[in-house]
């Protein structure tokens, strides 16, 4: 079973990791109670913090307007989509991101593997990192391609194998800068992942010759760009 | 136990106040608001930089609580550490969208509420705060703590900034932890 490196998860339970590492990380722990005890233990000295602060009652106005925002109309906070309901998200994920009001439509984005579909399911433009959702049939093989920057993976559904192992679901895969690597999915089951990028991929093959001759919008320019801006 | 340190006042324990909350309960919402937004407004008045947004982020980390109440899980540990982790969340969010990092990376354990901060308030019995179970943390140690944990820095950047090879740090934090925990349940 492959887990978050323990540094991943001190980030989390101290509250630094970003919007993108809080949604695949929270996707891992609803099903991993070894990483939740980990979680626990390192997030007991911050609570022993918070604890250390004077109780001071906090002025009415701020309940009020609180509960006002917990009022707003129906779906406003809530994480749910129609377009999310297909998707074996783990509710602690789902809830982790932003309100559906504050999100554009899933746009599902073809051709990287035949049957394969990727989409954007969210970003954090302080730190530059996507979260997509993937979907791969049984037996399909991700084109080859190699990591410009980090990447971390976990595996909603079905399992895939590379070079470096094999992930079932649960899992949690992290792959360094300058990886280079051909996921290949397991026969009998479509495989889900969330995948975690701060850079761009390099893809070898026609693949390659494609990205490289060809301008259109990337997860990472154009289209992305300007979503993350706005 | 860390929670020997500030024990819950009477009434539904915080646990059983989340689960209600993730039903639609906003009187358990109201409870679970009153007993804990007091400490997380002082913790983002001090540590927030910016007194002016201290009350935003308060409403920020509630509304949070509200929305992910459901996926709240006991094995999780203490409700505390969960509600610390999103308060820090919405500070940390706030600097990298403002661009005000600066000092992000290292908190200064002299910036802590001492133990003169909790008189005349309920825990005024509690004479130790994170500020002395810090206190009782080596230096080496502390200095490791203060820049992963509560700072900013990767094991990476803090290993630079102490000299330090990475798993020596590793071992540094771990140990430091450790010790903060063993300090804090003794009381």
């Amino acid at each position: 079973m492959s887990h978050p490196a323990s540094e991943l998860l001190l980030s989390f339970a101290s509250g630094r990791a970003d919007l993108t590492h809080r949604v695949i990380l929270e996707a891992h722990l609803a099903g991993c109670p070894d990483c939740r005890a980990t979680v626990a233990e390192l997030a007991a000295p911050g609570a022993a913090l918070l604890r250390s602060f004077p109780d001071a009652p906090p002025p009415p106005a701020l309940w009020e307007r609180l509960r006002d925002r917990i009022a707003e109309p129906a779906g406003q906070l809530q994480a749910t989509a129609p377009e999310l309901a297909g998707l074996p998200l783990p509710p602690a994920a789902v809830a982790e991101l932003p309100p559906s009001h504050q999100r554009r439509p899933l746009r599902w984005h073809w051709g990287l593997a035949r049957g394969a579909r990727l989409a954007v399911l969210s970003r954090d433009p302080s730190t530059h990192s996507i979260l997509l959702v993937g979907h791969i049939p049984p037996r399909r093989s991700f084109p080859r391609h190699q990591h410009l920057g980090p990447e971390d993976v976990l595996v909603l559904a079905g399992a895939y194998a590379d070079a470096m192992g094999h992930y079932a679901a649960g899992e949690y895969a992290t792959y360094a800068p300058g990886t280079v690597h051909q996921p290949v999915i397991d026969a009998g089951e479509t495989c889900w992942v969330l995948t975690r990028l701060e850079q761009p991929n390099r893809f070898f093959g026609w693949m390659g010759w494609v990205q490289r001759h060809f301008t259109r919008p990337t997860f990472f320019d154009g289209e992305e760009q300007r979503t993350a801006s706005a | 136990m860390v929670e020997a340190v500030a024990p819950e006042p009477p009434g539904p324990d915080s646990v059983l106040l989340l689960h209600r909350i993730a039903g639609g309960d906003i009187d358990a919402f109201q409870a679970f608001y009153r007993r804990h937004a007091g400490r997380v407004l002082a913790y983002a008045r001090q540590l927030g930089r910016n007194p002016d947004l201290a009350e935003d982020v308060v409403q920020e980390v509630f509304v949070a609580v509200w929305r992910k109440a459901a996926s709240y899980q006991a094995d999780r540990g203490d409700p505390v550490g969960w509600l610390y982790t999103i308060t820090r969340n919405k500070l940390v969010d706030l600097w990298r969208k403002t661009g005000d990092t600066a000092g992000l990376d290292e908190l200064q354990w002299q910036q802590l509420p001492g133990p003169e901060s909790a008189a005349g308030s309920p825990r005024s019995d509690l004479l130790l705060t994170m500020r002395q179970a810090l206190a009782q943390v080596s230096p080496e140690q502390r200095a490791a703590i203060e820049m992963a944990y509560f700072g900013d820095l990767t094991y990476e950047e803090t290993a630079e900034r102490l000299r330090l090879p990475v798993g020596t740090l590793k071992s540094r934090i771990r140990a430091g932890l450790r010790t903060l925990r063993g300090v804090l349940e003794e009381r």
